[in-house]
């Protein structure tokens, strides 16, 4: 990660009113200077099967073409987190809470280690997944929404969120095409059905619909992913290019002042 | 009340062997028979796990040292502090309500805890400066 363009403020003192001012208009600067390419953020969300990594690829390879400097970032892959749950996940230790908490945790060091860096740096940084699929899985473990939004304050907000939306059925029809899904894909941790795939129904069944709600809530961009590929790939790139020319707005001003802050040594 | 009744003792301070030795005088004036144990930090070994991962996988913030706490906390709750207290045995939780008390400031509660018990817990809090404290605390809460 390119560090060296984050500027060091040397003389402001830490953790004053003036300093914090002064950090949010730095901030203010940074994203809403017209004259340079900003950050922009840019999350793939939907059920398994839904195709979203198929077009997660076939975006990043055009706006790649198109001179875009691009970052990737994926769910649950830090690589300080990701260990941690991937062993508890194999011997099927999680509860609902801790199975949310450090998922989680994984989402904020990838935010703190890559995906604001980037950003910061002007960066287009691709989501495949983002905090959603937090929020709509485990609510449908059972979490309660506002108690699950808590975990991921300072909440970061994408510049586009495209919403791949396929039915219970075609989820699970592609996913049985390629694997048995695992435990916690299934949620069999919470429907207690021993039959994987009669468990993975039912859980992506209440998963989609969180995902239908929060889509409704946080205004996401839905693609219909029955479609074929090529005119979903051509959709998104349509509707990229309407959503990237909005303005820059205020709703990410905490999440990156606090970031700016500890990078700089200044809780 | 019976002197048989379940009971969380938190402990808390910065000195984790002054907690550690807190806890067993805690402990120490309940009846062996109603004994729930004491309950210590990072019982889930995540912040074990954490010490052998690799230098570039980078440093944790404060906010994802906090998430990582409150899942080895909702860890303990599971299988160490709602069991004994579901036993009606006296458990030491060692830390506990700093933990809690961070988990506040985030808005954060873990929920394996019901609110009564939660209340119950904070507003028992005793601030003791040694050990002679500490076991009278106990003693007096068991009596109660």
């Amino acid at each position: 990660m390119c560090d060296d363009v984050l500027p060091k403020d040397p003389v402001t003192k830490p953790s004053t009113p003036i300093h914090r001012r002064t950090q949010r208009q730095r901030v203010r600067e940074r994203f809403a200077d017209p004259s340079r390419r900003p950050g922009l953020l840019v999350a793939f969300e939907g059920p398994d099967g839904s195709g979203k990594t198929t077009q997660r690829k076939l975006f990043k390879t055009w706006l790649k073409s198109e001179g875009y400097d691009v970052v990737t970032t994926k769910w649950n892959s830090s690589a300080l987190i990701k260990p941690l749950i991937k062993s508890r996940k194999s011997i099927r230790a999680l509860s609902a809470e801790e199975f949310s908490l450090l998922h989680a945790a994984d989402f904020r060091h990838r935010v703190e280690q890559h995906i604001l860096p980037a950003l910061w740096n002007g960066k287009l940084v691709i989501a495949d997944r983002f905090l959603f699929t937090g929020l709509a899985r485990d609510v449908a473990r059972g979490l309660d929404l506002d108690w699950v939004l808590k975990l991921y304050q300072p909440l970061l907000w994408p510049d586009l969120v495209f919403y791949f939306s396929v039915s219970p059925v075609t989820s699970g029809r592609r996913v049985g095409a390629v694997r048995t899904p695992n435990y916690y894909e299934a949620g069999q941790d919470v429907t207690n059905v021993n039959d994987p795939v009669e468990s993975y129904h039912r859980f992506i069944t209440r998963v989609i619909s969180e995902y239908e709600s929060l889509a409704l809530i946080f205004n996401f961009i839905t693609i219909d992913a029955e479609q074929s590929i090529g005119d979903q790939h051509h959709h998104i790139r349509a509707l990229f290019r309407d959503g990237e020319r909005r303005p820059w707005s205020q709703w990410n001003m905490d999440a990156i002042t606090e970031w700016l802050a500890q990078r700089e040594g200044r809780p | 009340m019976s002197a048989r009744r379940a009971m969380l003792i938190s402990v808390d301070g910065v000195s984790g062997t002054a907690v550690a030795a807190a806890a067993r005088v805690a402990l120490a004036g309940v009846a062996r028979s109603h004994r729930g144990g004491v309950s210590t930090w990072d019982a889930s070994g995540l912040f074990q796990d954490l010490i052998v991962a690799e230098e570039e996988a980078g440093i944790p913030s404060a906010r994802t040292l906090l998430l990582l706490y409150a899942a080895d906390l909702a860890f303990r709750l599971r299988w160490e502090i709602r069991p004994a207290l579901e036993a009606g045995r006296v458990v030491v939780a060692a830390p506990y309500v700093d933990s809690a008390t961070l988990l506040r400031l985030l808005g954060l509660r873990p929920v394996a805890v019901d609110d009564e018990r939660w209340s119950e817990a904070l507003a028992g809090a005793v601030v003791a400066r040694s050990r002679e404290q500490v076991a009278r605390a106990v003693d007096v809460a068991l009596r109660d």
